[in-house]
């Protein structure tokens, strides 16, 4: 086993939470070292958009580039779920994102106060505007400030792009029955900056953008990082477990390099930010005589209050013809149903995002049944002509739904696996069906002749979040409005396990908040003397 | 299982099963051959490693399969799209179809042989479309949207019943060969000339994403396959660097015939 050379930080992850971490405390001066369990990519060669069975390679990729099969298996407690949608690699899952930017709104921190569902949040709407703010200059946000449902956001940095034509058409059935649609922030470039080239809406953000234009965090706050100096990105690094001293305070991090070696990369400060599944396992993983339970789980919540966004996705047929393949996948969304309104047998609501609809010919042929002339004529009909949207609805926090250490699988590393058990609530339930119900009402208003597919798939979905909740009480949440655990002094959990509720909004802008406000205080504190 | 099941519908779903099993097996049971102790891998011809997975005869039966799947009519099909060399290439860069195709090709024959005592290549147009039809399942739709565990309990069930007692294996195999046909035709430019479709997605984009779509547009899909790979594009050495697989797809470097 090597030892490697101490370092002020050690992060582990390198997407929305550690990548920004890495970058906030590099330029503090603070020595860090990112370990990253996937590859590094290069988007020009290793990204399909330009290959003429882009639709193929590109789902394929999906399941095998963006993986690392000797880790990231996964098991299911219960029967009705499917895995998680997660994705590995210098970046994380912002590899893969839509590279939406909105916020949380204020309600969405005080959920408890207001409906006595769920937590309130230990920080509010006030304490993480700023750092909203600055990771939205930072990305270079293109939006229109002004927003119903967000009213009090500065002038974003770039105007927000038009919606697309697909977008245009659900839009119809949108305005005739009064539901307000606004363009959303996204992270894509409107002008070429700092080497990277303006988004040509491809559309092809989910298997990776091979233009740069999108800003995931690989091609935003790790090259910023790295040209610190003080950073070092370490891919291909797959963390086992968290070591303590005999004061219980977090020393340094076991992890097998790219070659299968076991290192150990022992720091003063220890960032967790391996996503709401892999980081409750990392710390359940490393029990010891001090964390019988696992690090940082005096409260026995890691793990716990694990929640996703419940949606539907429908995609319609139009009379008209659309080529709904052209530009981004998204575009407009709408709050108008977000948060607890009158009226509904369920509290908190849902939030709806238009998208086009199949992506190109091939995934359309491949999801359309039958096979022969029957088949071929309807492509030839009405390929071009579908449209869609999704709706995703705000999951309660529930102890029940949670990630545990599988005790019969391991991987190739010899680590137990996650093992998941979810499932959704009366509420959830309830708030699905209205979910439904509008969808139908828009399609329909919109002129759609059919519904072609229209599919909600517990566990599946991303926004994963919820496992190392924060609050102010020990006894029942793992960090604090920091993300400072409240066990272990000098370990920190910056990702989407560190939300008490999931509000409507998409959570990367979030989550790269959080670690953003996590690195001031890191160095304030550490400043002081603190840590 | 038995703890998402009462009682009482546990063995209901057992009495359906054993029912149908007995139905089965009292009809016509095709072993898959993946299971067989000699297994697929000893047919001769076959080279395990390589670029060229198929041997003549199994070449031939993806063909007629690609046209049973994507027929020609006025407009081409998967002969003129070449989808057996797509899928020749595709087989031979991945282990688990390598696994799949073996077993499935073969399975189709035995079937074919078993119904109708001739290999499927020996079958008339009709009776192969009437095979196909046989061993194609319908994907199937559960009342609501929103699935229960209930649902999955009964796919789950079906699934078992499928493998144990049923054209199980051949399914399942009809199914990726059938979406491995339609990448194959649906990703060649001859098929985007009919359906209007102008990708791939880069490196130019749809930088009139916003408007309605043009005629003008179209014509782009029936430019020559070169062209259309590579338009507008002011970096030759990305298109070349981004366009292996389906330059050397398009020269037919990869094809059998």
């Amino acid at each position: 086993m090597s030892k490697l050379k101490k370092v002020d930080v050690c992060v582990i992850g390198s997407g929305a939470g550690g990548g920004v971490m890495a970058k906030e405390l590099g330029e503090k001066g603070l020595s860090v070292v990112v370990l990253e369990a996937g590859k590094r990519f290069t988007p020009v060669r290793d990204y399909t958009g330009a290959l003429i069975d882009h639709e193929r390679a590109g789902k394929e990729n999906r399941k095998s580039l963006f993986s690392v099969p000797a880790m990231d298996k996964i098991t299911l407690g219960n029967l009705g779920i499917s895995a998680p949608t997660t994705a590995y690699g210098v970046g994380g899952t912002t590899l893969r994102y839509l590279a939406y930017m909105p916020r949380l709104t204020p309600d969405d921190f005080r959920v408890r106060s207001l409906d006595g569902v769920g937590e309130d949040w230990p920080i509010s709407y006030k304490d993480i505007a700023p750092y909203y703010r600055k990771v939205e200059l930072e990305m270079q946000v293109a939006g229109q400030n002004g927003d119903p449902w967000h009213p009090d956001v500065e002038p974003y940095p770039y105007p927000a792009f038009e919606f697309s034509y697909a977008n245009k058409i659900i839009q119809r059935g949108c305005d005739k029955l009064g539901i307000r649609l606004w363009p959303v922030p996204v992270a894509r470039l409107r002008e070429p900056s700092g080497g990277r080239p303006a988004c040509i809406q491809c559309g092809e953000c989910v298997n990776g953008c091979l233009s740069r234009a999108k800003g995931s965090i690989d091609v935003t706050y790790i090259p910023k990082a790295e040209r610190t100096g003080n950073v070092e990105v370490r891919p291909e690094s797959v963390v086992t477990r968290i070591s303590v001293d005999a004061s219980g305070r977090a020393k340094g991090v076991l992890y097998f390099d790219g070659k299968g070696a076991q290192c150990i990369q022992e720091a003063d400060i220890i960032v967790l930010s391996a996503g709401a599944i892999q980081s409750p396992r990392i710390l359940l993983n490393s029990k010891s005589p001090l964390f019988p339970d696992g690090l940082a789980n005096s409260s026995g919540t890691v793990g716990k209050y694990f929640m996703q966004h419940v949606g539907i996705s429908a995609t319609a047929l139009f009379e008209e013809r659309i080529d709904s393949f052209r530009g981004f996948f998204g575009g407009a969304i709408s709050h108008d149903f977000a948060g607890t309104k009158p009226g509904r047998p369920y509290v908190r609501g849902w939030g709806i995002e238009l998208h086009s609809g199949y992506r190109g010919p091939a995934s359309m042929a491949v999801s359309t049944p039958g096979w022969g002339t029957e088949h071929k004529n309807f492509m030839r009909k009405w390929f071009g002509h579908t449209a869609g949207l999704v709706a995703g609805g705000e999951q309660l926090p529930d102890m029940a739904n949670r990630i545990e250490l599988d005790p019969e699988v391991k991987d190739a590393y010899g680590m137990p696996v996650p093992k998941l058990y979810y499932k959704l609530l009366e509420n959830d339930l309830l708030m699905l069906k209205d979910i439904e119900k509008h969808i139908r009402q828009i399609l329909e208003a919109a002129g759609a002749i059919e519904v072609l597919k229209m599919r909600c798939q517990p566990g599946e979905g991303v926004h994963n979040a919820g496992t190392c909740r924060m609050g102010r009480d020990p006894r029942t949440s793992v960090v604090n409005g920091f993300c400072r655990s409240h066990d272990v002094p000098n370990l920190f959990i910056a990702d989407g396990s560190c939300f008490v509720t999931g509000g409507n909004a998409n959570p990367a802008l979030t989550i790269m908040a959080l670690a953003t406000r996590a690195a001031d205080y890191i160095y304030e504190e550490g400043k002081k003397g603190d840590l | 299982m038995a703890k998402f099941f009462s009682r009482r519908t546990f063995l209901k779903a057992s009495a359906i099963a054993i029912g149908a099993g007995t139905l089965v097996f009292g009809k016509k049971l095709i072993p898959w051959p993946g299971k067989r102790a000699d297994g697929p891998q000893s047919r001769e011809g076959r080279s395990l490693s390589g670029s060229k997975f198929f041997n003549k005869q199994e070449y031939a039966l993806v063909a007629a399969l690609a046209s049973l799947i994507v027929p020609t009519d006025h407009d081409p099909g998967a002969a003129e799209a070449n989808v057996a060399d797509y899928i020749q290439s595709l087989v031979s860069r991945s282990g688990p179809r390598k696994k799949a195709y073996a077993a499935g090709l073969e399975w189709i024959d035995s079937y074919s042989r078993k119904e109708y005592g001739r290999d499927f290549l020996a079958l008339d147009v009709d009776q192969q479309g009437e095979l196909l039809a046989r061993v194609y399942e319908e994907p199937r739709t559960s009342s609501g949207v929103v699935r229960d565990y209930r649902d999955f309990a009964m796919a789950r069930l079906r699934r078992t019943w499928r493998e144990l007692f049923g054209a199980g294996g051949g399914s399942a195999f009809f199914k990726t060969l059938r979406d491995d046909i339609f990448y194959g035709y649906y990703s060649n430019p001859v098929s985007w000339r009919l359906l209007g479709y102008y990708g791939p997605p880069q490196p130019i984009g749809y930088l009139d994403f916003a408007g309605p779509p043009r005629a003008a547009n179209y014509a782009l899909a029936v430019r020559p396959i070169e062209e259309q790979s590579c338009r507008n594009c002011h970096e030759e050495q990305m298109v070349a660097a981004v366009h292996p697989v389906s330059h050397s797809f398009l020269a037919g470097g990869e094809g059998d015939e």
